[in-house]
């Protein structure tokens, strides 16, 4: 079995699933012969034609779109953001068409918007954002948001896969990162989507988080384990759909919750979870809940900027250690 | 009892078109149907019986019904995305009539069983994507369905509609300029009515010409007289035909008059020349098919007026079923956010 970073584990669901299935295609700003930006969709041109990887026009909600109408039409397209950024130009055609057609007229829309997410990658305000609360107070859209190789490659597959419309958040800084031994082709697991993944079991509180998060929250809990805490870690794994019944199962076994996420602050979706556990786990909570993420600016470009922007491993640690000791 | 069809040539880009006295006819009566709908739904609208705005397309007949009748109706013919002012389009495409009435009452046999209103009609058994209000939006999706088309090599075209208004906006541009790059086999229908709701085409483009715009892109453009639906027709049918053939994206543009209001309740009458729609109402389409029917292809009045009746019984009949069906569940407000399959 091959050890697979995180995009490459990417490239092999796009590879696996245009093999399974002919009316799988990408699409996208120099996804054909260059692969993509980062190298995503590498050799899918070259293996499967200019029909099935096609080089678009760098025009985002015209992708969008023709990835909308393509799926209703009887393909199942993954249309690729060159940075999750720019996905705010696709905005419109994402939450207008694609979101509400099912509910509308029962037609669905398999397809997937893979938008390469997040900081720490010294892009500045323009090529670092985390885009997955854009989309999660819309109706009608899955949110992916893989924080493992593994997972990169099974959630992908099974998004593909998903009858609807699917925001794939795959994150930038975990790309070279992350690695496993990601079994592909015919032992390829798929990762269902809406189950969260308890990314480590503890007693004396929780740690609910995805995405690039998830590492920084394992080495909190390594601390933490050292200095007699246990710390349990749920990689939400998908936003929409959510596995409330996991964070529930973990606030209720361990009393205390605590949400990280990269994104900012005020209206992330840590929010969403936060009033969850509140309303739904209030009588096993023995402190409030508590959010780690970043500040409520732009993200900033110079690397100490950015540093002071991002939830870091310590900012989680100290949150940590306070909460422990409430 | 028909006499030879008729070659219509629109425009010397095109080849010309054979329109039968069968076919003729047939022009007339989805005309005459769109017109009786719309009547018969505004008169409802007034007395208070349809929820929301009501949009017509007076006067655009000849458009809504000249783009549908080339196409292969059915789940696996050709896609049709209209505009709001193409009631025809769906009637024509096989939306059956008391359906639409249904819509606009939102009752449960509405084909968005009352979860979208007005023209917003659609389904899958019909190859009709449901319309967003936001305009030009539509554009990129034909230009993806198209795109299904050619991968599959399937000989379908996926045709849309618009307004000239529509033409200012980014998704019509995105969408028109994929389209050419990736040559294929959508056809784009602009609507040249003068008006984007209050605001005159002279305050939405400088380019006033709308297929000008599409040959910025590399399409083949033509226009025509909107309100001749044999021109339509057989502008169309043309286009369609290039585009199935492998000709790639075309564009028409149709030229016309809005007229009245960008919706029933709008008071048209404080920005729009009276002058300018009296002139207008002569062109209308229905009378000018009439004249033509009469005069040229010698078909009788008694032949139109039945053809009339035809229409207004369907109308009678529509309306009494769209009135004796039920409303939706309200638990149905939480069905259908997801779907199960795609197949
Ligand atoms: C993107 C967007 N902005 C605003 C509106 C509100 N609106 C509805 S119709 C209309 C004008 C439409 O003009 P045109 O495209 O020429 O079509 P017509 O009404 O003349 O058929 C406007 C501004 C809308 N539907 N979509
Ligand atoms: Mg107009």
């Amino acid at each position: 079995m091959p050890e697979l970073t995180y995009l490459e584990a990417i490239n092999a669901a796009l590879h696996d699933e245009m093999d399974a299935d002919p009316r799988v295609f990408c699409l996208g700003e120099d996804v054909g012969r260059q692969g993509g930006a980062f190298g995503a969709t590498k050799g899918i041109q070259q293996k499967y034609g200019e029909l099935r990887s096609i080089d678009t026009p760098v025009a985002e909600a015209g992708i969008a779109g023709v990835a909308i109408g393509a799926a209703m039409a009887g393909q199942r397209p993954v249309a690729e953001m060159q940075f999750g950024d720019f996905v705010s130009i696709a905005f419109d055609q994402i939450v207008t068409c694609a979101a509400k057609m099912h509910y509308r007229i029962g037609w669905a829309v398999p397809m997937v918007v893979r938008c390469p997410n997040g900081g720490g990658v010294g892009g500045g305000p323009y090529h670092s954002e985390n885009v997955e609360a854009w989309f999660h107070h819309h109706a009608g859209l899955k949110i992916v948001c893989p924080a493992t190789a593994d997972d990169a490659y099974g959630l992908l597959r099974a998004s593909i896969q998903d009858p609807n419309p699917v925001v794939f958040c795959e994150h930038k800084f975990l790309y070279r990162r992350e690695k496993a031994d990601v079994p592909t082709g015919a032992d390829g697991r798929i990762v269902p989507l809406g189950k969260a993944r308890v990314a480590r079991t503890g007693s004396d509180l929780s740690i609910i988080t995805y995405a690039s998060t998830v590492r920084l929250s394992m080495a909190v809990a390594d601390t933490l384990e050292a200095e007699g805490t246990s710390v349990e870690v749920v990689d939400l794994r998908t936003l929409v759909p959510l596995d409330r019944e996991a964070v529930l199962a973990s606030v209720k076994k361990t009393g205390k919750a605590m949400i990280v996420h990269e994104d900012n602050l005020t209206g992330g979706f840590g929010a969403e979870v936060a009033a969850i556990v509140a309303q739904e786990a209030f009588e096993y909570l023995d402190a409030p809940v508590t959010r780690v993420a970043a500040i409520d600016t732009p993200i900033p470009f110079t690397p100490v900027l950015e540093r002071e922007y991002l939830p870091t491993e310590e900012d989680i640690l100290r949150a940590a250690r306070e909460l422990a000791a409430y | 009892m028909t006499s030879p069809a008729r070659k219509i040539s629109v425009v010397p880009d095109l080849p010309s078109v054979e329109v039968s006295d069968d076919l003729a006819l047939d022009l007339y009566y989805w005309m005459t149907l769109t017109r009786a709908v719309e009547e018969r739904a505004l008169n409802l609208y007034r007395q208070g019986k349809l929820p929301g705005s009501y949009y017509t397309g007076r006067g655009q007949e000849a458009i809504a019904v000249g783009i549908a009748l080339p196409l292969v109706r059915g789940e696996d013919g050709d896609w049709l995305s209209p505009w709001i002012r193409d009631l025809g389009s769906y009637l024509v495409h096989g939306v059956p009539v008391w359906r639409i009435f249904a819509q606009f009452m939102g009752k449960a046999g509405s084909t968005t069983r009352g979860k979208d209103g007005n023209l917003h009609i659609g389904g899958r058994e019909w190859n009709i994507p449901c319309q967003v209000s936001h305009m030009a939006d539509m554009i990129p999706l034909t230009v993806g369905a198209a795109l299904a088309y050619k991968q599959r090599g399937e000989k379908r075209v996926a045709v849309t509609s618009f307004g000239d208004a529509a033409t200012s906006r980014g998704d019509f541009h995105e969408g028109l300029n994929i389209a050419a790059v990736l040559e294929v086999p959508a056809v784009f229908v602009a609507e040249n009515n003068g008006w984007g709701y209050s605001t005159p085409i002279s305050k939405q483009t400088k380019v006033t010409d709308l297929h000008r715009k599409a040959a910025a892109y590399g399409i083949p453009a033509v226009s025509v007289d909107g309100n001749d639906v044999f021109a339509v027709y057989a502008a169309l049918k043309a286009s369609v035909d290039a585009a199935r053939e492998g000709g790639g994206p075309q564009f028409v543009e149709c030229k016309t008059y809005r007229m009245g209001g960008h919706a029933a309740h709008d008071k048209y009458e404080s920005y729009m020349p009276m002058e300018v729609l009296a002139e207008w109402s002569d062109k209308d389409p229905i009378k000018r098919a009439e004249a033509i029917l009469l005069e040229e292809r010698e078909i009788t009045e008694a032949r139109l007026e039945s053809i009339r009746e035809r229409a207004r019984d369907e109308v009678r009949q529509a309306v009494e079923q769209a009135e004796d069906d039920g409303y939706p569940d309200a638990a149905e407000a939480h069905q259908g956010v997801f779907a199960e399959t795609a197949d």
